[in-house]
């Protein structure tokens, strides 16, 4: 009861904040002047050779509304009076500004080329113009996005900018993607950027339509970034929805429908295969054979892949309405997305709704909301039940009974299909923003902005898995519930002033405080009165049911100023202070600044004789301070716990009584931020009148006070204490060619190219310990993401060749005519002592693995691991072009990712022996060693307790790299006059295809992982494999 | 554009006002150590946490430690790790040599030993009580230390809880019998003076827990005159633990109702909605495998008297053995169907409840202690003849025994099919110095079956165990136990 009073006191604050501010403006517009008087303009907008141009966006500056060409290069507009300023701006053309004067008619002409520079960016708190910017910002348009038929957010930013690195978990429908911003800078802290949505933050950007995206700005370097303070170490991307524009409302009609299939098939062991598995493991009398022809549990041949996946079909209808008058802008979307799995019975639904509305109530008050809403059904496939149990189980074993009904477990293995069919795993999840603003125009200079922002987030989990799935002939299922509210609020001021003399002046200063809520409760049952009801009334016998709940709050104070001289010298700086309540009382203040500087060389007299081939340069370089805040809400305070938690799954019962006890996580009262100082040094450079643009940057990313969880020694009675010790090192460097190689009336090629490096190293760590988790190990000095395990050297050939001379090196045995007689040694007979390795306590023989004996001593065990190589990629790039004659336009994007191992744990479980009734590639069984005197890289077929198959084997990393055709376009835009004769303002019809070719040596479904926990990079464990899809659409606009 | 200013700075004034208290965020569904020993409830539920550790403790271990290194197990299926177990190849990855558990159940009774006697004694919080809660916290602490040295050896010793980072974590070992005479004998002798005389709660550490534990303490240190005493202490308690079972249904309840049954010490409460699947499930589950299979030595053994009840209620003796070559499932701790057959629940469902000491193990062990302190073998016998009658076994006779080696055999092989698959028998080798005789020839004629060269128990120093890798890397003050690897 006491949270929820607690709950509406705290959420009173921010509208009583707005509701006082709101009362101020209104005060003060009684002594507001009347409205000016609005008149019509209306024109044409040519290029140089007198051609009018389709597509021109046509502004008021200053103001909200907002309109755009026809085919004819036509405009008519409502302007409020003399002084209003028009601005045309189009990709491609310089912008233009026209005072309307008395002017009714305007006949403009814009100039191709040196277009970016004049394009406007979003940065925190405000915009910039592109030439202005300081920091490294990279964009990524509307247009862009259209191109990638983007099911979400991140697909469609993903290999568009450089120092991106975009991977979804899996190819499941729904699955979550890590987003890393140059590298990964810190341990446990959380290495997803910070996103804002129209300027608030919190906003659950899987429920926004990627259709309704005008931009998508991606803040990398510290001194863009460190405005967000405390949550802007990983990054900030900054998301702005679409508006409407001035004139008739705009009905846009969006159709597309594809086809999708699982790319390519690894290959997998048949029943003939599983034979000869079976004669290496135990002879031709051994048991494993089965002798019972007729028995129909064991005389299947299945090809599982193919039972397991399908054609998968994907339709998506988007709807959008938008328009603007003089002082109303309004954009509403409503879209719905049903995109089947390649997996049989996996499928996602969403539907995704927008309503954005700006209202100019005064020349100087305006008042706007962004309100959002999603609802999305799933069915998650279990990747572990279904394919990797379809991969590993004997290719004979039943699918079916024989009356056609799913089989269940058999010889311990799942049956796949029914595990896809009969499991369900559904999420529910609605998702819901407000957020509103009131914006007041003081003077012209200066503006104030108080906005709030309030979500909430429902999300309903149910599952069930039916008796047939069962080992023990028991269903069970579970039922859970978690709701999450998180509101905002910030007030700001901008200043914008231009002085005499060149001399401009932008200011920015403001506040703002946050709360988030979290609350999960959960029931979970067995033995279910029927199959048929799975819903928690239906189980007879219950789980301990769980609710918990977390809350956090942090307050800011942020400013901004910028100052530059006619354009050319350039200087921005930043400055916020954050408290959050997840840390320590002692550092609950952190301070973050930043500073950066600009030289627009081109701008100088001495370049003016370059001005034909350069005609735009810019040096840039910055530094500043970002903070990572994103840690457990209590991880700085001692906790005594009880009942079920993330680290405790039973409690701690005892005999009916709730026991009470330390989390065995110590809580450390001096934990603070995560500290990352980022230097970057950036040129952007303009040739040929935009027809080439290059932009690079060079960053050195320190992350200091490194927020991780520190192993403790066990007999503390504790496992891990919460530090902020310890660096990372991220250093790289990356560039985007943005260019035009042909462009002219009818036929256009623009060719971007983005590649990006990084490097991550580990400075230092928490008492020089090392950190090593199963297959990893993570020590100073060494980059991140170092695999550690045994070196794998080949298999013995006999029993023999376990001969090794005191200084560990390898004799050859020598038979003569099949009797063993002695060693040589390089050639050369050996005499003296011959020594034998043991591992586990017994010596190795014929058939197992060879291991690289590091220590040299007569024991291969943990001592002997090593690091084996690492996951980090060496390079990632992305390649698109576009090519447009006419009406129609080719586009197609290439995307690499170079270097880097991945560890193909999905092999690794196939072919270590440790299930019998786990069968293993091809290669493997076809290879294994037999007998005596076989020279292979693969280890006898059975577990004989040497550990041939123990993890983390050399054997099994693999070479990650990868090239791939992302996605290939085709569009056809309907002529205007065929269009207008069908009523419509225009149409476009296209045929699109994604991930349709892939260059890789890796040998499970796909080398494109995501990088989540920077201790544990690059394993596959055999995930839910991406599809190939060919698809069709075609968008009305009327 | 004056008065929005004032209204800024009002609202600025406000705003910080609350900013310090809004900043101010307590754990919700937990409590801060400031909030917690404070009330006869927190004594309570501090002690249960206790009990709990020694269940994640022994969950699993139980058997991975007492039994399946010895000779009642061996390999089952084809898991790496069993083979490890069973064919002496522990090395300091082995899940089983982790000991974080044992150590966070210290840490947990050392908060309770410093915590529970500041909290208040009322009407109903009695010094009696709260001085019962304290002889639990003793006792654990006790019987932690003791699983540690005998598993390890020497290990650090922690008796006060850590609760300050600026206090240094790291200890290095202390020899075993400095522990043994330091710790857990000084515990056990503080635990029986707290202790509230008349308890006899079969789940808690009872006067007759703590005087078992003692004489299982002696006998490890050898002290036989001290083990008989606490045996005798333990025989003349005012409620009568005795062993009375002489059939199939009495027999089960030690396992299925300790608390009804006078033969039961102290057993491991376990309930899997709470507490979750029982490790127990290691070697019987519902499933059709397990972990460890039955040795056949012990297995024939067990054959060789169809009339022993032992028999039947250790495992499933109407499994035809013509088909099935070997018996997989343990069904000693299960309940039994309409015709006695034992029937392992599934492992999520798994609710056995284990047995730590029992009467019929404290007699064993006096008669162990006999056997050493005296040359009249008469009283050895009476002890394990009367068990052996109840349980339907024919008497053994004196004269077939005419070592004190024979006769400890004999006591041994008593406890190996009484006590089978109780966490036991390894610790039995161990006491005895019988681990390279009895094991040597059991792991050659293993390495046999898997075709790997038989090199058998070859190393005496393997009896401990490895300390895990964990643990070193944790602790840079830990030497790993020879002839582990570093």
């Amino acid at each position: 009861m006491e949270e929820k009073n607690i709950s509406s006191r705290r959420l009173s604050v921010p509208f009583r904040r707005v509701l006082w501010s709101l009362m101020l403006f209104i005060g003060c517009l009684q002594v507001m002047p009347a409205m000016a008087q609005t008149k019509t303009v209306e024109g044409t907008v040519k290029d140089e050779k007198g051609i009018g141009l389709n597509g021109i966006t046509v502004s008021i500056k200053g103001g909200t509304g907002g309109t755009s060409t026809n085919a004819n290069g036509a405009f008519k507009i409502m302007v409020p009076g003399p002084n209003s300023v028009l601005v045309f701006t189009s990709v491609g053309f310089t912008t233009k500004e026209i005072t309307v004067g008395s002017q009714t008619e305007l006949s403009v002409v814009l100039t191709a080329g040196n277009a970016s520079m004049d394009e406007v960016v979003v940065v925190g708190y405000g915009t910039q113009r592109k030439k202005d910017v300081t920091g490294a910002i990279s964009s990524v348009s509307a247009k862009q996005i259209e191109e990638r038929q983007a099911i979400d957010v991140l697909d469609a930013m993903q290999g568009q900018a450089p120092g991106l690195q975009i991977a979804q978990e899996s190819g499941r429908p729904g699955a979550g993607n890590s987003v890393r911003i140059r590298g990964i800078g810190t341990l446990q802290g959380g290495a997803d950027p910070l996103y804002i949505v129209d300027g608030a933050q919190g906003v659950n950007i899987d429920g926004i339509n990627p259709n309704d995206i005008e931009s998508i700005e991606i803040l990398k370097d510290a001194a863009s970034a460190a405005i967000y303070g405390s949550r802007s170490a990983n990054g900030v991307v900054i998301i702005t929805t679409k508006k409407g524009r001035e004139g008739k409302p705009t009905l846009d009609v969006r159709y597309l429908t594809s086809l999708s299939k699982l790319s390519h098939k690894i290959p997998q062991s048949n029943a003939e295969l599983r034979r000869l598995l079976e004669y290496k493991r135990n002879g031709n009398t051994g048991g494993g054979f089965n002798t019972d022809s007729l028995n129909p549990s064991f005389n299947a041949d299945n090809d599982y892949q193919d039972m397991l996946t399908r054609t998968a079909n994907r339709q998506q209808v988007d709807v959008s309405l938008g328009g603007a008058s003089r002082n109303l802008n309004y954009y509403g979307s409503l879209g719905y997305l049903k995109d089947e799995g390649i997996i049989i019975n996996s499928w996602a639904k969403i539907m995704r709704g927008r309503f954005n509305i700006d209202y100019k109530a005064t020349d100087k008050l305006t008042y706007g909301n962004r309100i959002q809403f999603s609802y999305q059904t799933e069915n998650r496939i279990n990747d572990g039940n279904t394919l990797n149990q379809a991969i590993q189980r004997p290719p004979n074993f039943r699918v079916y009974l024989p009356d056609g009904t799913l089989a269940g477990q058999i010889g311990g293995r799942r049956n796949p299909v029914a595990e896809a069919l009969l499991r369900k795993n559904e999420y529910q999840i609605m998702d819901g923003n407000f957020y509103n603003y009131v914006s007041y125009q003081f003077l012209p200079e200066l503006k104030l902005t108080v906005d709030a922002n309030v979500k909430a987030k429902y999300t309903h989990h149910l599952t069930f898995a039916p008796r047939l799935l069962s080992s023990s002939n028991d269903n069970d299922g579970s039922d859970e519930n978690d709701l999450n509210t998180y509101w905002m609020t910030q007030a700001y001021l901008n200043y914008n002033k231009t002085l005499g003399g060149g001399h401009t002046l932008t200011g920015l200063f403001g506040v703002s405080a946050d709360r988030n809520f979290n609350r999960g409760a959960e029931i979970s049952g067995t033995n279910y009165v029927t199959e048929e009801v799975t819903t928690l009334n239906s189980p007879q016998v219950y789980g301990v049911p769980n609710s918990r709940e977390e809350r956090y709050t942090s307050v800011s104070a942020f400013g901004r100023l910028g100052y530059s001289y006619k354009g050319k010298y350039l200087f921005n700086s930043n400055f916020r202070a954050d408290a959050s309540s997840k840390f320590g009382k002692q550092n609950r203040w952190g301070y973050f600044p930043s500073a950066s500087v600009g030289w627009r060389f081109s701008e100088e007299p001495f370049m003016r004789w370059a001005y034909d081939y350069l005609s735009e340069g810019k040096i840039r370089a910055s530094y500043g301070v970002t903070g990572n805040d994103r840690i457990g809400e209590y991880d700085a305070i001692r906790i005594y716990s009880f009942g079920e938690s993330d680290d405790n799954d039973n409690g701690n019962w005892y005999n009916g009584v709730s026991g009470v006890a330390p989390a065995a996580t110590f809580g450390n009262p001096a934990l603070s931020w995560e500290e990352t100082k980022q230097t970057n040094i950036g040129l952007d450079l303009t040739f040929l009148k935009g027809r080439v643009t290059f932009t690079a940057d060079y960053y050195n990313k320190i992350t200091d006070k490194l927020l991780y969880q520190a192993p403790l020694p066990y007999e503390s009675g504790f496992n891990e204490v919460n530090v902020n010790i310890g660096s990372i090192q991220n250093k790289g460097f990356e560039f985007v060619i943005n260019s035009y190689p042909v462009r002219n009336k009818d036929f256009s090629w623009n060719l971007i190219y983005n590649m990006s490096f990084n490097n991550a190293t580990i400075k230092s760590l928490y008492g020089g310990i090392p950190i090593t988790s199963t297959n990893w190990i993570t020590q100073e000095g060494q980059r991140l993401g170092n695999f550690y395990g045994w070196q794998a050297l080949g298999v013995y050939q006999y029993d023999e060749s376990n001969a090794y001379t005191d200084n560990w090196e390898q004799l050859t045995p020598v038979f003569v005519s099949g009797t063993f007689t002695g060693y040589t040694l390089d050639g050369k007979a050996y005499n003296g002592t011959v020594n034998k390795l043991k591992t586990a306590g017994n010596v190795l023989k014929g058939g197992d693995m060879i291991w690289l004996n590091n220590n040299k001593d007569s024991v291969i065990d943990d001592a002997d691991r090593i690091p084996l190589g690492n996951a980090q990629p060496k390079w990632i790039a992305g390649l698109s072009n576009q090519f447009s004659y006419k009406n129609f336009s080719l586009s197609f994007s290439v995307y690499v990712s170079w270097g880097g191992l991945l560890y193909d744990r999905g092999r690794q479980q196939l072919n270590q022996n440790t299930i019998s009734n786990v069968t293993p590639d091809p290669e493997y069984i076809r290879d294994a060693w037999a007998q005596p005197g076989d020279v292979t890289k693969w280890p006898t077929p059975k577990n004989n307790g040497m550990g041939n198959g123990r993890e983390l084997s050399s054997l099994y990393l693999e070479d990650a790299s990868f090239i791939r055709l992302r996605n290939v376009r085709l569009t056809y835009n309907l002529a205007k006059n065929i269009a207008n004769k069908m009523k419509l303002k225009g149409a476009t019809v296209y045929l699109y295809g994604n991930n349709l070719l892939t260059y890789t040596n890796y040998f499970w479904y796909d080398p494109e992982i995501a990088f989540n926990n920077a201790l544990e990079m690059g394993q596959d464990s055999g995930r839910y494999p991406r599809k190939r899809e060919f698809g069709a659409g075609v968008n009305l606009n009327f | 554009m004056k008065k929005l200013i004032y209204y800024t700075l009002a609202l600025g004034l406000f705003a910080n006002a609350g900013c310090k208290k809004f900043l101010d965020q307590q754990p919700i569904s937990d409590l801060a150590p400031e909030s917690f020993w404070k009330t006869a409830d927190d004594a309570k539920t501090g002690v249960a946490a206790i009990y709990d550790g020694i269940q994640k403790t022994l969950n699993g271990n139980y058997t991975d430690w007492g039994d399946a290194r010895s000779d009642n197990f061996t390999y089952g299926g084809t898991g790496e790790n069993q083979i490890n177990v069973t064919l002496n190849g522990l090395n300091s990855l082995t899940g089983a040599a982790n000991w974080n558990n044992l150590y966070y159940t210290i840490g947990r009774a050392n908060l309770a030993i410093k915590h529970i006697p500041e909290i208040p004694s009322s009407a109903t919080y009695t010094e009696a009580i709260r001085n019962n809660y304290l002889a639990q916290a003793y006792g654990i602490r006790a019987y932690m230390y003791f699983y540690a040295i005998r598993l390890w050896g020497a290990v650090p010793v922690r008796l006060e809880p850590y609760e300050d980072l600026n206090e240094d974590p790291l200890a290095p070992r202390n020899s075993a019998d400095s522990i043994l005479n330091n710790v857990i004998l000084p515990d056990l002798a503080k635990a029986y003076t707290l202790v509230t005389k008349t308890n006899t709660n079969v789940w808690e550490m009872t006067p007759a827990a703590i005087l078992a534990l003692q004489t299982d303490v002696y006998m490890w240190k050898k002290d036989y005159a001290k083990a008989l005493q606490s045996s005798q202490d333990l025989i003349n308690l005012s409620y009568k633990y005795d062993v009375s079972a002489n059939n199939f249904t009495d027999f089960k309840k030690i396992f299925l109702d300790p608390a009804g049954t006078k033969e039961a010490i102290w057993s491991m409460h376990w309930d899997y909605t709470r507490d979750g699947g029982n490790g127990i499930s290691k070697i019987g589950s519902g499933g059709n495998t397990s972990q460890y299979y039955i040795d056949s030595s012990v297995f024939l053994r067990f054959e060789s008297n169809k009339n022993d009840i032992r028999r039947w209620a250790t495992y499933d003796t109407t499994v035809p053995l013509t088909t099935t070559p070997r018996i997989i499932q343990i069904g000693k701790f299960y309940p039994v169907n309409s015709s006695n057959k034992p029937v392992p629940p599934a492992n999520a469902q798994n609710d056995a409840k284990l047995t730590l000491y029992r009467m019929a193990d404290i007699l064993l062990l006096r008669a162990e202690a006999l056997n050493k302190t005296s040359a009249n073998k008469a009283p050895v016998f009476t002890i394990v003849n009367r068990i052996r009658t109840l349980r339907g076994a024919t008497p053994l006779v004196a004269t077939d025994y005419p070592t004190d080696s024979d006769v400890e055999k004999a006591v041994l092989d008593e406890r190996q099919l009484e006590l089978f698959a109780e966490g036991r028998r390894w610790f039995d080798l161990v006491r005895t110095d019988r681990v390279i005789e009895v094991m040597d020839p059991m792991v050659r004629y293993r390495q046999k079956l898997l075709n790997i060269s038989q090199t058998g128990f070859d190393d005496p120093r393997k009896i401990l165990w490895p300390i895990s890798r964990q643990a070193l890397t944790r602790n840079t003050l830990l030497r790993q136990n020879e002839p582990y690897s570093e």
